[in-house]
């Protein structure tokens, strides 16, 4: 445990809407964004500015097709993307005597 | 070295990650297609028999019902396979719902068909019978997807089945189908609504 570095922690996945983003998607599967932002509770601009960190990232890719002639985009986590977040709770976990983990 | 801030900070991370999976994981919504369509061939059959047996056509409701529900399971193979990957949800919770409603359409389609044919379930009542099964099936997706609405759609559904057992005849018939659309048809509307809001842009 003592061998954890702090500081590998993924600041990328750090932030917490980025996190709440990544858990969401990880839940949810593929999802709208006005799905992600209900879930988050995220404005408008400021989940684009993180959901497009996430896609640049390689985290997530966004789909974007039309329903009913208006843009639907659907965003999805990447293997990338699901590889860093189970690494990122890993670390978390890491951080914390066993017992905590099990309660 | 993990310090005790650290630990702090990683505990309220963890909670703050299982809080968001637990709110995402009811999160369900498809296009309510399922609902619509079902609900309007049921009507559409409903009527039709009232019409065959008003010309004394009673011999061909059987069949006539078997096209419409024939034609509900081919919409469901096809155009609804098709509109299933527009669904919005946590994959098992589509998986469990999926399940609940297929099963409860094979069940009823045996009610319906096996129960008639045999002469096990009377025919004046078989209408009360499918709309119990029919009500568990909303009574799951509600609890399922914590939409309380549409739990109580399911009692609705068993209500109107407990007095579709005592009554016969065009009363029933005006009974049947008001259920039909309100609580099938307008839900299915609703679910469209809904599902349009959550994939809109805005």
């Amino acid at each position: 445990m003592n061998e954890f570095d702090y500081q590998q922690i993924d600041d990328l996945i750090h932030s917490r809407i980025r996190l709440a983003v990544m858990a969401a998607l990880t839940t949810m599967g593929p999802a709208s964004f006005s799905l992600i932002k209900t879930t988050v509770g995220a404005t408008d601009g400021n989940l684009s500015v993180h959901l497009r960190k996430l896609e640049e990232a390689d985290y997530l890719n966004v789909d974007k097709s039309f329903i009913d002639r208006k843009p639907v985009s659907i965003y999805k986590l990447t293997k990338k993307g699901i590889d860093a977040f189970n690494t990122y709770i890993l670390y978390l976990e890491h951080m914390l005597p066993s017992k905590e983990i099990e309660g | 070295m993990t310090t005790e801030h650290d630990q702090k900070d990683a505990k309220e991370q963890l909670a703050f990650i299982r809080s968001i999976m637990d709110d995402s994981q009811k999160v369900l919504a498809d296009n309510g297609d399922g609902f619509i369509v079902w609900g309007i061939l049921i009507l559409l059959a409903g009527l039709s028999s009232h019409i065959f047996q008003a010309f004394n056509l009673q011999q061909f409701i059987g069949w006539m019902y078997l096209i419409f529900v024939g034609l509900g399971w081919i919409y469901m193979i096809t155009l609804h396979k098709k509109a299933e990957k527009y669904a919005i949800g946590n994959p098992m919770t589509k998986k469990i719902i999926e399940a609940i409603w297929t099963a409860v359409l094979i069940s009823m389609t045996i009610l319906g068909f096996v129960g008639a044919a045999s002469g096990t379930i009377d025919l004046e009542h078989l209408t009360a019978v499918l709309y119990t099964a029919l009500g568990t099936a909303y009574y799951l997706q509600g609890i399922i997807t914590g939409k309380a609405w549409v739990r109580n759609l399911g009692f609705g559904w068993w209500l109107g089945s407990v007095i579709l057992y005592f009554i016969s005849g065009p009363a029933a018939g005006i009974l049947a189908a008001a259920m039909m659309i309100g609580l099938q048809i307008v839900p299915g509307f609703i679910f469209n609504h809904q599902w349009k809001a959550q994939l809109s842009e805005d």
